[in-house]
């Protein structure tokens, strides 16, 4: 059970760091709570109805609970890069899985408080309900799949490029966003960008939930389809991976991001 | 076997090569076809200048840099066959240690003990055990950015024996400390070495600290070895007093 101690090891770690930074407190309480006040006051001057709300708001709530979900995971090489310790990690018996998956735990607890935070502000401030819980259950689990699924593009360019590609661990997600429908449905793209956002799982997941406020898709079996991308692009992210590391070991910037 | 001795590293044909930039590359050449046959239980030292390949080669053994060409045995074994279980019977401490700041020397300890497969009472023996050992069981509540150059120097070697490695990497431990806390951490490799008789690797430019701890020793440069024996056998050789004029004779 050696594997099950290491797991729990780097959720340990991952969870001493965002117990003593501000930032971290910033980003569950903070940052989620900021985007939703704008959009939903947005919301207000424009007179939205409760629909509508409903349709913006689990755009919100998807923001606030990946970003800080998929944030954790890219912790697990960020914390170790800017402390220059990244080659004990690696010159230790320890799997890239067991890092991320670690790393990963924490992010589901922090991203489970955002989401408790964002459903109280925005039921009493903003009249926005859950459309129940099996729904909202399915939606979290897809939110926190899609985390894990970032992050590890994260550490992929973080071990392939290094330092310099610390900004994937902000931006990355955005984009994400961006191509899934954030807040509005992907038929609104060109043809191009909406093929691309069939490729993301994170585009079901939003359809999925946003059917319960009333709003009809195109796409059939959206959940399969959400589920299905989601564990193969996890596969997918555990073997790339595993490449970058070898890249990294290659062209030797596992030992640079340690000096 | 060398001489009913059984070997614990052997090192074949090893070659590595850096490069930077992408549009018009530069090539370090940084090792270039070593060979080495290192024995079982013994401190081994590689000694050389700044830039000579000490370090990228123990890179290497430590599994966190690929080579280009070679092969490489760690107790028989094709190091990048078993990587894995080998990585369990390995560890190193570096110069200039590097750990999360905001870790207490505590969470450090048990943190990277865990990773290792170590838990429960167990570890935190070993922790005590190791910490009393290079004095710092007192800094156990300090966070790592609180802790001076030398007691982050003794922290590194408690986190490297945790495992209690059957081959250990001490790249250049002492580099920039006091001479006291140097001649303080040699004198704790020994006895470590003394007590259960790990496989020591030792990078260093300080010849005295060779001078003191080495059982043989690989003189390195420019990526290739220029002379390897025990200290007696080289300062021999070289008709030397001593291993800094075995040095200065081999680099010029």
């Amino acid at each position: 059970m050696s594997w099950l101690n290491r797991t729990i090891s780097f959720a340990y770690r991952n969870y001493i760091f965002a117990k003593r930074s501000f930032f971290s407190f910033a980003e569950v309480m903070f940052w989620p709570v900021v985007g939703l006040f704008s959009i939903g006051l947005m919301g207000n001057f424009l007179q939205f109805n409760k629909l509508q709300i409903g349709f913006i708001f689990s755009g919100v709530i998807a923001m606030g609970v990946l970003q800080v979900n998929q944030l954790d995971v890219a912790y697990c090489l960020l914390f170790d890069i800017w402390g220059k310790s990244i080659k004990h990690t690696f010159l230790s018996p320890s799997r890239i899985s067991e890092l991320m998956i670690g790393s990963w735990i924490i992010g589901i607890i922090r991203g489970i408080l955002v989401f408790i935070i964002l459903i109280i502000s925005s039921y009493l401030f903003f009249d926005f309900y859950l459309p129940g819980v099996f729904p909202t259950l399915i939606f979290l689990l897809g939110l926190f799949l899609n985390g894990l699924i970032i992050g590890m593009g994260v550490c992929y360019f973080i071990l392939l490029f290094g330092q310099r590609a610390e900004v994937t661990a902000w931006s990355l997600v955005v984009i994400v966003l961006l191509l899934s429908g954030i807040y509005y449905p992907i038929e609104i793209f060109p043809p191009f960008l909406k093929n691309l956002a069939k490729l993301l799982p994170l585009t079901y997941f939003l359809e999925y939930f946003r059917t319960f406020y009333g709003f009809s898709f195109n796409s059939k079996f959206l959940i399969l389809k959400a589920f299905l991308l989601s564990f193969l692009y996890i596969l997918l992210g555990f073997f790339i991976l595993n490449i970058a590391l070898r890249t990294a070991k290659k062209k030797g910037t596992l030992i640079k991001l340690s000096e | 076997m060398i001489n009913n001795y059984q070997i614990a590293v052997e090192i074949e044909n090893l070659y590595k090569t850096f490069r930077r930039g992408i549009f018009r590359p530069q090539y370090t050449y940084a090792l270039k076809g070593i060979n080495l046959r290192i024995r079982k239980g013994e401190i081994f030292c590689l000694l050389g200048p700044n830039g000579a390949g000490k370090t990228t080669l123990l890179n290497i053994l430590s599994l966190l840099l690929y080579p280009d060409k070679g092969k490489i045995k760690i107790f028989d074994q094709d190091i990048f066959e078993r990587e894995n279980s080998l990585k369990a019977r390995l560890n190193m401490c570096s110069g200039n240690p590097n750990f999360p700041w905001t870790l207490t020397v505590y969470e450090i300890l048990n943190f990277y003990g865990k990773l290792y497969g170590l838990k429960g009472k167990n570890l935190k023996k070993k922790i005590n055990r190791f910490c009393e050992l290079l004095e710092i069981e007192k800094y156990l509540d300090k966070r790592f950015e609180e802790l001076s150059t030398g007691t982050k120097q003794r922290l590194a070697l408690a986190k490297s024996l945790l495992n209690e490695p059957e081959l250990l990497f001490l790249d250049e431990p002492t580099a920039g400390l006091d001479p006291d806390i140097a001649l303080k951490i040699r004198k704790i490799i020994k006895k470590i070495h003394s007590e259960k008789k790990p496989t020591i690797i030792l990078t260093t430019h300080y010849m005295a600290e060779a001078e003191m701890l080495a059982e043989h020793i690989a003189f390195i440069k420019d990526g290739e070895i220029l002379a390897e024996g025990t200290p007696k056998k080289l300062k021999e050789q070289l008709s030397a007093k001593n291993l800094e004029e075995v040095f200065l004779e081999l680099v010029k």
